[in-house]
């Protein structure tokens, strides 16, 4: 009886060990979380396994959702240091609200006709593009090129893709602000002065499909080249009264001529 | 005279049933013939109840690993062979390629996809039927390991919406996803009996539901752990993935959230392969009532209907014509949440000819009432309706 009532307890402990949630897996990362395995640091990524003796470290404006092998999912969102007993604290609710009250309540919706109405509109929207500078077909005077765009709600990460149209090489960069500064000097803009540029929340777009605008860097005395076409409208804006520096931002922002 | 009464009201019950059964019988035979009334019955022919639970009631957001989907996109077939090696470099159960490389291309790329193809043996390619002729891989990526499954969707009386599927058909031909699972070794040999017949598909959910990766972001990756011992598939889901646009390999499901009337298709096939794998590898069937029983199931429900009906119409004709519509909406809903609890215990009943017999004979009193006042007139026709 004695050995039974050990053997019953054994395996019981056996299988709490079997079942216990002692991995996750991590369902989508953004922004930079590390996995520190012993010495090891790693970039959490898609995929990754964590395990009882990892640690993970989650940085500003950064999250993951990760699974374990029941399919529960744990949102972690908060910058922080975290082991695994730790991550399992995020888990998820699922939303566990009653089946025949679920029922219910789509059938009195039903009677009461209360169904998400959208708008339907016979046109095609294109509302996305978050690109605000350099606008489409700029010319650019500058060893310091800024690309400025919007925020999307509820969005903190924004992929930022700037394309040589000779070459086709990408240079893709990860950020979490509105702006962007580079340099000349940075290689992808060797070899070539237009260059095509978009902005988006996907950090794998399908390029061949989303809008690019183009610009161009110019020298200094081909901007001023350019800037003579405009002499009448700076002469109208120095009447008006505008500074040299306000009318060098009013020809960049409406024509897309830039210093 | 209580006796006599209730014996009346049996005969009549029955009597009713039957001419429900007859007329609905010649309104089926109408809206199957006449071509006229053709998309009606397209339109009914499609529809079922039991949808509601998946696009509207469904509420499981679990994510699952043991089955993970990989995007290839519009890539070549160079990137896909590249794909196919990270990913045994993970150790999978089984990689399954839910892509038909039906002409050679390029001869360089084409010999590289075909070395990867047949140096693995837990590779599950893809083809399909087409009017008799069979679709697959062009010879040259074919070997004699090669373990194949058919991805057809649509095989003999099945609807656009994917509700079920075929697993073995003519007993040898296994389906791309029966293959997966028994390559996995997932699948018991037991239930393997179970998919010479259409049984319903367990959907767990879209997209969302399975750990993907988009072929670009794979390659990027070192090392994907998760991959360990899961069953890979190789699939289309967009450009980018999860292109709402994007209908591509896109077929309607129960869990379209517009179940009735016009609608886009809404999973790509390759996750409907994914629910039904994790529907196989976890041994989570949907048991589907015989049609004999939901068939006797009807009459009688019909039948007690029509008894309640009339016994309602003895008492007051006026009340039954006020309450009638009443009771027929509150059996309604009562039938189909019946129907939706059953199949949340997976347990699949067809309930359209429970309900639609159970409406109609209550319908058909009325016209009963004329016929045995007819009958009354002619022949001194006794009934528990007449007075």
């Amino acid at each position: 009886m004695g050995q039974l009532s050990f053997r019953l307890i054994l395996f019981f402990c056996c299988i709490q060990f079997v079942f216990s949630q002692d991995t996750l897996y991590i369902y989508k990362a953004k922004g930079m979380s590390l996995l520190e395995i012993g010495e090891n640091q790693s970039t959490l990524k898609k995929g990754a396994l964590i395990v009882a003796k990892d640690v993970v470290k989650v940085l500003s404006n950064a999250e993951f959702t990760a699974i374990d092998n029941f399919g529960n999912t744990y949102l972690i969102n908060i910058e922080g240091t975290y082991g695994l007993k730790h991550l399992q604290n995020f888990k998820v609710k699922q939303n566990t609200s009653n089946f025949t009250a679920s029922y219910f309540k789509h059938i009195w919706q039903e009677l009461r006709n209360k169904s998400n109405k959208k708008a339907l509109i016979a046109g095609v929207f294109r509302g996305e593009t978050l690109m605000t500078f350099p606008t489409d077909e700029s010319k650019i005077a500058s060893s310091k090129i800024t690309f400025e765009w919007d925020l999307e709600e509820g969005e903190k990460l924004y992929y930022i893709f700037v394309k040589n149209v000779i070459t086709k090489e990408i240079l893709k960069i990860e950020t979490n602000g509105s702006h962007l500064a580079l340099y000349d000097d940075n290689p992808i803009f060797f070899d070539n002065d237009t260059f095509e540029w978009t902005v988006t929340t996907d950090a794998f777009p399908n390029v061949d499909n989303i809008p690019f605008f183009s610009f161009k860097l110019i020298d200094r005395n081909i901007y001023e080249e350019l800037k003579k076409e405009f002499a009448d409208f700076i002469q109208d804006l120095e009447t008006l009264g505008h500074s040299e520096k306000e009318i060098e931002l009013i020809l960049c922002k409406s024509y897309g001529l830039c210093k | 005279m209580a006796t006599r009464n209730t014996k009346l009201l049996w005969r009549d019950s029955f009597l009713c049933t039957v001419l429900t059964l007859v007329v609905s019988g010649i309104f089926l035979l109408i809206f199957v013939n006449l071509s006229v009334l053709d998309p009606f019955y397209r339109a009914f022919k499609d529809f079922s109840f039991t949808d509601i639970y998946y696009s509207t009631l469904i509420n499981d957001e679990a994510v699952f690993k043991d089955v993970i989907i990989v995007n290839v996109k519009q890539s070549d077939r160079f990137t896909i062979a590249q794909a196919i090696e990270k990913v045994q470099e993970q150790y999978p159960k089984v990689i399954g390629l839910d892509v038909v490389f039906r002409d050679l291309k390029n001869p360089f790329v084409d010999s590289i996809l075909k070395k990867t193809l047949h140096k693995h043996s837990n590779i599950v390619t893809s083809y399909f039927l087409e009017n008799d002729s069979v679709i697959s891989n062009h010879n040259d990526f074919k070997s004699d390991k090669d373990i194949e499954g058919f991805i057809n969707m649509n095989l003999p009386n099945q609807d656009a919406v994917v509700r079920d599927f075929i697993g073995v058909k003519d007993a040898e031909l296994y389906s791309f996803a029966t293959q997966l699972a028994l390559e996995s070794g997932k699948l018991k040999e037991e239930n393997l009996l179970k998919l010479k017949d259409r049984i319903p598909i367990n959907y767990k959910g879209n997209q969302s539901s399975f750990l993907s990766f988009d072929i670009d972001e794979l390659l990027e990756l070192e090392s994907i752990p998760a991959m360990q011992n899961a069953i890979v598939v190789f699939g289309y889901l967009g450009t980018p993935t999860g292109n709402k646009f994007d209908i591509e390999d896109k077929l309607f499901t129960p869990l379209n959230e517009k179940y009735v009337g016009r609608s886009t298709p809404d999973m790509y096939g390759v996750v409907i392969h994914a629910n039904i794998v994790k529907m196989l590898s976890s041994n989570n069937f949907v048991k589907k009532a015989p049609k004999v029983l939901i068939y006797c199931i009807a009459i009688i429900c019909c039948f007690l209907t029509v008894m309640f009906g009339m016994r309602l119409y003895r008492k007051s004709s006026l009340a039954y014509d006020v309450l009638i519509k009443f009771i027929q909406l509150v059996i309604s809903i009562v039938l189909v949440y019946l129907a939706l609890k059953l199949l949340k215990l997976n347990i699949y009943v067809f309930i359209t000819p429970i309900l639609v017999l159970t409406l109609f004979g209550l319908e058909m009193i009325d016209f009963y009432v004329y016929l045995v006042d007819y009958l009354k007139k002619r022949f001194k026709w006794d009934s528990y309706l007449l007075d």
